[in-house]
């Protein structure tokens, strides 16, 4: 299956992922740790893959997601952001409703 | 990369705009204050200053660029701060 595919397939089967450098109990980078520590704190089940461990999804997502940086939140296969927009999101409260309507 | 680089190149693209930049070598934080960021969502404003910056994230000469994009009334609603007349 080609790398692009892959993605494709990861962001259809799950309504939540983030792509992002090491995992959620062991970020290997500062804006990762943000990031996934927002989505923790909602309580809602998500995915995720460790750019790290993966390096041939880390060269193509930039060019599928269309964002040059990680991590990379997916709600529904649709770009949400990275670590500022997912903080910021969650403390103007609409970070949740979308969460929830994904998962529901 | 340099402060005065990453300046210039999001200059040209928001030449109104106010650029400020903090960090060193492959890790930078830049702050973006411009009226073209009116009505435009969060993720697209990123977008176009990370844009600038694609070769150097792709190639890993820089690590980090954290942009902060916001409209001059947003920049001085969001600290909530008054500045008090004396």
């Amino acid at each position: 299956m080609s790398t692009e595919d892959k993605i494709r397939k990861q962001l259809a089967e799950n309504p939540v992922i983030i792509y992002m450098k090491g995992t959620p109990d062991a970020p290997s980078c500062g804006f990762s740790a943000k990031a996934v520590s927002v989505l923790k704190a909602t309580g809602i089940e998500f995915a995720y893959v460790n750019v790290l461990a993966s390096p041939f999804i880390m060269e193509k997502l930039p060019e599928v997601s269309d964002f040059p940086t990680f991590p990379q939140v997916f709600i529904k296969g649709e770009i949400i952001g990275g670590s500022d927009i997912v903080e910021e999101m969650y403390n103007k409260g609409e970070l949740m409703p979308m969460l929830q309507a994904a998962t529901s | 990369m340099n402060e005065s680089e990453i300046i210039e190149r999001i200059s040209k693209l928001y030449p109104d705009a106010v650029v400020d930049v903090a960090g060193a070598d492959c890790s930078f934080e830049v702050y973006v204050i411009s009226d073209s960021f009116s009505g435009v969502n969060t993720l697209q404003r990123q977008k176009s200053i990370l844009a600038l910056f694609k070769n150097e994230i792709t190639s890993g000469k820089l690590h980090a660029l954290s942009v902060k994009a916001k409209t001059p009334q947003e920049q001085s609603a969001g600290s909530g701060l008054v500045q008090i007349q004396m």
